[in-house]
Parts: structure tokens; sequence; C-alpha cells
């Protein structure tokens, strides 16, 4: 169970095997980060309608940095820290764009279900 | 190669650097919830309830880099025998290569274990010999032979007559073929050993055909059978179904003189497991193989006449002409072949 829905009424949702590298990788693309400002930045982005269980980043990054999706380097923080910042690899932009295509078509064939009326109307 | 590192314990450096990044994390979560207003007691709980087990974390971080590399090599162990099986030409010839190769390696490493590695494991073995026939590499003697050769000759201090064979065994459990040692009462006299437990039988006990129904254990033979029980002493076993006493158990480097060939239990020759009719053929020249310790001063080449004169001696029965041929300890690559012959 990595990403549960914030809202406390709702129940907990698992999501489906891959979302939170596809987040990591979006977060990527648009910067470089270590994985505590991942983890908030998916947080804000989501407005905390996600809450990564926030341990659960760290071996979706082992297995991005195996893949090769993600490289690793350690360096200084704003803070002056040592901390390891990810980059996303060209390999890992292809992926990131294979897997929200493939996203896109499930979630419209999902709506799809739902919404008969709208299929039917289209 | 890498995935064989993978499945390693991860150098330290690299544990310490993913649990570095897991707890800097922690610091940082800490420092905002205490910016946040809260207590440092309360941050700290609080950080460590939303990161999660921090054990468990590191354990799965560190998996990602060993299980799926696992689940690959199976993949490559499929993809191998598919092939395999789509040539089985190759396949035959692959695996009759490896058969023949491993085979031949394992004879070649058990001479070299018994010659180099692990010589006659007795005292003063630079002076025990074999004795063996010139023109031949078969040193095996008639029984009778060798009592005319033990009795007639000056130059061994003792000489003794030992022979490969197999019996069934029934230690009152599961009743099995063992491979034992047949030797003169004086076998262990000539070659100085000590028992490990109980006693070796002797010259003395032997009052000629069916008169010594004794067992003595080989160190690995009383591990095999009676798992090392120490009071193995004074039970009786069944030899081909005689019953025999066991009265020793020889020491723990000790497994005979033949190379390559461990036995499980010696018996003296006149026990009874050999006929009669065998033993008392002066034709039967497989009977014994002959080991001796010379006499102190006495060269190898004076031991060598001492013996054709005793097989001058011997040539109306006839036989030929014997002469001392190789040593236990060095130089016996002659001697290897018949033992592997009649070994396991």
């Amino acid at each position: 169970m990595q990403i549960k829905p914030t809202d406390e009424n709702s129940s907990s949702r698992d999501l489906f095997p891959g979302a939170l590298e596809m987040m990591i990788l979006e977060s990527l693309r648009r910067q470089p980060a270590h994985g505590y400002a991942l983890v908030q930045h998916i947080q804000q982005r989501s407005r905390n309608l996600l809450q990564v269980e926030e341990g659960s980043l760290y071996p979706a990054l082992q297995r991005l940095l195996k893949a090769k999706l993600v490289k690793a380097e350690w360096g200084l923080s704003a803070t002056n820290r040592r901390v390891r910042t990810y980059h996303i690899t060209a390999s890992g932009l292809r992926h990131l764009e294979q897997e929200i295509s493939s996203f896109e078509r499930m979630f419209e064939g999902i709506s799809l279900v739902l919404n008969p009326g709208n299929s039917s109307a289209s | 190669m890498n995935w064989i590192r993978q499945q390693f314990p991860t150098p330290q450096v690299v544990r310490r650097s993913r649990s570095d990044e897991m707890r800097l994390h922690l610091e940082e979560r800490v420092e905002q919830l205490i910016g946040e207003g809260l207590s440092p007691q309360e941050a700290q709980r609080q950080a460590r309830v939303a990161f999660g087990n921090l054990a468990m974390l590191e354990e799965r971080s560190r998996e990602v880099w060993q299980w799926p590399t696992l689940e690959s090599i199976w993949a490559d162990v499929r993809f191998a025998f598919r092939q395999l099986r789509k040539s089985p030409g190759f396949a035959f010839a692959a695996v009759a290569t490896l058969a023949l190769a491993i085979g031949a390696n394992t004879v070649v490493f058990a001479v070299l274990n018994a010659l180099v590695l692990r010589p006659l494991n007795v005292p003063a073995a630079k002076s025990i010999y074999i004795v063996g026939h010139a023109k031949s590499i078969w040193g095996y003697e008639s029984y009778p032979n060798y009592l005319d050769l033990r009795d007639r000759n000056r130059s061994f201090d003792a000489l003794a007559a030992d022979n490969i064979t197999q019996a069934g065994l029934d230690t009152g459990k599961n009743p099995s073929q063992a491979f034992l040692i047949e030797a003169s009462g004086n076998y262990f006299d000539v070659l100085g050993l000590q028992p490990y437990l109980g006693r070796f039988f002797h010259a003395a006990d032997e009052h000629g055909p069916n008169s010594a129904p004794y067992v003595v254990l080989s160190y690995a033979g009383w591990r095999e059978h009676f798992e090392g029980d120490r009071g193995v002493v004074g039970r009786t076993v069944l030899l081909n179904k005689h019953p025999f006493v066991i009265i020793g158990v020889a020491p723990p480097g000790f497994v005979g003189t033949f190379i390559a060939f461990s036995p499980e239990l010696f018996v003296p020759v006149n026990s009874g497991l050999e006929s009669d009719g065998l033993l008392n053929q002066r034709a039967n020249r497989w009977m014994s193989e002959l080991v001796g310790r010379l006499k102190p001063g006495v060269t190898p080449a004076q031991a060598d006449a001492d013996l054709d004169a005793i097989g001058s001696w011997l040539t109306a029965r006839p036989i030929p002409t014997l002469r001392i041929q190789t040593c236990l300890h060095s130089n016996c690559s002659a001697r290897a072949l018949p033992a592997l012959l009649a070994g396991r």
C-alpha cells in the first residue's frame, strides 16, 4: 500500500502498480529532486488528495534506478545537506510518455464504462 | 557477471548510503513539523508514522536488486533448455563431453589424492613396500604362496596379505552390501597401527581356517553404520549371514593400503568369509596383495634378490619371478590401476 487518499471518510485504496513510479518520473521530468522534495511535490500537486507513504518512495526509486529510468548523484542541498538527487534519463522520458498514454487510454476506458450516457452521446 | 555481485550482501558503503538517504528524509520532515509548531517528540513520532517501517523499507530497497535477477536466471535456464531440446545432437554431445570430463577428473583426483595429498597414513610409511611381479603391474599372490614368502624371506620384519572383497552386512537394521578388506592376522601389526577403539586382530587370533570371526570397523564404517556409537565393541553383526564379533575401530586416517579404496570393515582372512578351497589354491593368483615393512638397513635391491631366490624355489609350482616393484608412498603410478579396478 503505497499511496492513500487522504480523505478520512473514504476507505483507503491502493493505486494500480506503477502509479507511484509514473508520478515520480513526471516530477523528475520537471525538475531533478531528492527523496523528500519528491514526496512534497507529489503531495502538493495532488492537493493532498494523495499521500505517499513516504518511505515507499525509496524502493520505487531503487526500481527506477535499476531499470535505468533515473540516475542519482550525491550533492549538496539548498540547506547545505548532503543529499542524493535523482534525474530522469532519456529512456525514463520515453517510458514516461508510454505510461502516460497507456494510463490515459485506461482512464478513458473506465470513464466510458462508468458514464454510459456520455459514451452513447459521443 | 553483475548478477553474482548482486546476490551477495551489499557492501556496507552502499547500504549505508541508502539508510542515510532515508534518515535525512526523516530529519527534514521532523524539522518541518517543528517549524509548524509541534514539540520535537511529537514531530519525531509523526515523521516516523508518515514514513513507515524503516527497516522493512530498507529491506525492500535491497530486494529490488536481488530477486528479479534470480527470476531472470531462471528465464535463462529455461531458454537454455529450449535451445538444447531443439538440437538434441548438440545436447547429447555436450552432456557426453561433460560426463566423460567429470569422470576423468574424478579418477585423476582420486589417484592424486591417494598418492600425493593423502599418502599412506601409518608410522614410518617409507619402509612399507608392496610385493609386485617384475613383468606385470599385477602384484597379487595366492594365499599359499604368501605363506611361503612370509616364512622364508629375510628382508621384511613381517609380511602381511590383504584383499578387497564385498559381503552382505547386517547390523540389525538395513542390511547392505559392504566393501571390506580381508587381511592376514598380522596386518595391523605390520603397519604399526593402534586401534581407535577396542583392539585389532593379530596373528595369534588365527588358528587355521574359520578360526577368527572378528570384525574391525574402519572409522568411516563405524560412523556410517553405528553413528559413532562407542559401545559397539563386542556387538555381533552378520556378514554373508555368518555371525562376526566387532572387536575394534581403526583410527580416522587409515583406509587400508589400496589406492582410492576405502573399506567399511576389516576381517581376518581366516574368518571363514572366504571358502577354504579358494584360499588354499596355490594357482589362485588373485587372492592377496602382499605388503611388508623392510628391516632396517635392507635395501629394496637386496629384498628383490631375496624374494627372487624364494621365487626360484617356488618355480617348481610354478610361479613367475618375484621382485619388489613399488613402494606405496611415492612413485606409485603403476600401483594405481589394480587398486582402481578393484575399488569402487
